[in-house]
């Protein structure tokens, strides 16, 4: 199926219906293994947070407000076929007893609730007490009315009051949603009845100037509970955001 | 499988005599925009995020029908019922992970077969494109397709013009559906289980007004089970603002 767009050119349109539905008798298997590497990694007695930096700006973030973790596995989501290269998500844990979970590269949505599924049962001997998920969208995503701010957050309906601090923060308007292994996780959380929030970083540009600035809007986090509690202090992520490396913004120069 | 086994007692004794609508992810997602268009004008309460979430795309967002301030999520998979328990809605938002839909088939017709639902109805569409020609100059009514399973006829007395085969994508076949996703799987699997379902497949392409296609399928809906009193308008839920 194609289309004319504004311009007038004729561009493929997407659609969700295939030109020809398929033989469910016949569908293929997963071109993907999702795994734990290694595969029994020491699990905590207990979680009080579950940190989830989804992206490069989530991840930036994180990097530079972390305090000092270990790192226990990999959840990895790997190709049947040798010539794709593997997905990682990167799970450390500290001594305070909250659990960070990086994935700099998006994993394809089709493995994205597997990966949550792995995340929250292979690592800790019970669930999160609460999961905070960070991710990034571009502005000119952001449907209805203008955003009015670059930080954004929806909540599973059992962030209650263990969440407080969540107000202050402007939730997501309809018809704006989020998707890939965030929104897993929220779904995840919802299902099982469990405390969790995503927040969201709007950005303006793939530049490094704004990259530094979507990934400083995440220490609106702070206001959420205790979630401070497991940061460095504002300044010293400050100092260590603008230490970014231009061209290599998941190193520090 | 569409509800855990705690939601799934809650309705065991409402199910004998329940309807089930469910949409197809079909062409032009008229089969969604029609649940949306039931969920928003028959006042439907949320009851569950279902668990075949897992089995789909993941999405979520604020609700799509309640009005800003309400904390209420929108998921990749819903149940919503009235409050006298006689109808059950779902809204897929998300398709099936590509390995998955054979699993979501089986384990939905035999939730349906399980839980004795009375009667099952799917809103769906294919392309208008590649029907015969006798369609392509049919009138509105007529673009709505109707099929009724063999043990449909009892349960939906007032459908007239219905077929009882429906036939999947094949190039070589006139009478075939393209585009209309699981519908003819969904529907074969039911009749061979004697289960009362009917099947509004909408005649459309995609780009097209298919907000109109949609209320076509619910009007012809409501003339069938009568949901809403013919004058009133359906209610267009807050989250389609921007079509």
């Amino acid at each position: 199926m194609s289309g004319p767009t504004f311009f007038g050119e004729v561009l493929p349109l997407n659609s969700r219906a295939g030109d020809v539905d398929a033989d469910f008798e016949t569908e293929e298997p997963a071109n993907f293994s999702v795994s734990v590497d290694p595969e029994m990694p020491k699990k905590l007695d207990s979680c009080k947070l579950l940190l989830l930096a989804h992206g490069e700006h989530a991840c930036c973030y994180i990097k530079a407000a972390k305090m000092e973790t270990n790192h226990v596995a990999d959840i990895v989501v790997a190709s049947t076929f040798e010539s794709a290269g593997a997905y990682r998500l990167e799970i450390e844990s500290s001594s305070s007893g909250y659990l960070l979970a990086l994935c700099q590269r998006e994993i394809p949505s089709e493995y994205a609730y597997e990966v949550i599924e792995l995340l929250m049962t292979s690592f800790t001997a019970s669930p999160p007490e609460k999961c905070l998920i960070l991710c990034s969208k571009a502005t000119v995503l952001h449907r209805g009315e203008a955003a009015k701010s670059n930080i954004s957050i929806l909540s599973s309906t059992n962030a209650g009051s263990d969440w407080s601090g969540v107000t202050s923060v402007p939730y997501l308007t309809t018809p704006n949603t989020i998707d890939g292994l965030p929104a897993a996780a929220l779904t995840f959380c919802e299902l099982h009845k469990m405390s969790a929030v995503v927040m969201t970083s709007w950005y303006q540009s793939t530049g490094h100037s704004d990259l530094v600035q979507a990934a400083r809007s995440f220490d609106a986090a702070r206001k959420l509970s205790t979630v401070g509690d497991y940061l460095l202090a504002s300044s010293a992520v400050s100092e260590n955001l603008a230490k970014l490396h231009p061209k290599n913004p998941q190193y520090f120069a | 499988m569409l509800l855990t086994s705690d939601d799934e007692a809650s309705l065991s004794n409402y199910a004998p005599n329940m309807t089930l609508i469910l949409p197809a992810i079909s062409v032009g997602n008229v089969g969604q925009l029609a649940v949306d268009l039931l969920i928003s004008s028959l006042d439907l309460e949320l009851i569950a995020h279902s668990p075949a979430n897992k089995l789909t795309l993941p999405l979520v967002g604020p609700s799509a029908y309640i009005q800003p301030g309400s904390k209420q999520l929108s998921t990749a998979v819903e149940v919503y019922s009235n409050k006298e328990k006689t109808l059950l809605v779902v809204q897929q938002r998300s398709d099936f992970i590509s390995h998955a839909r054979k699993e979501f088939l089986d384990s939905l017709v035999e939730w349906i077969v399980k839980m004795k639902i009375k009667r099952v109805v799917l809103l769906s569409s294919a392309f208008l494109s590649s029907q015969l020609d006798s369609f392509l100059q049919c009138s509105e009514v007529e673009k709505t397709r109707r099929f009724l399973s063999k043990a449909g006829s009892a349960a939906f007395p007032s459908v007239d013009n219905f077929e009882q085969q429906m036939v999947s994508s094949r190039f070589d076949d006139p009478k075939s559906l393209r585009g209309a996703g699981i519908s003819t799987s969904l529907f074969q699997r039911l009749d061979e289980r004697n289960v009362a379902m009917l099947a509004l497949v909408r005649l459309c392409n995609e780009g097209e007004d298919n907000v109109a296609d949609a209320v076509a399928v619910v009007n012809l809906l409501n003339d069938v089970i009568s949901l809403k009193p013919v004058d009133k308008e359906w209610k267009r839920p807050i989250s389609w603002m921007d079509l």
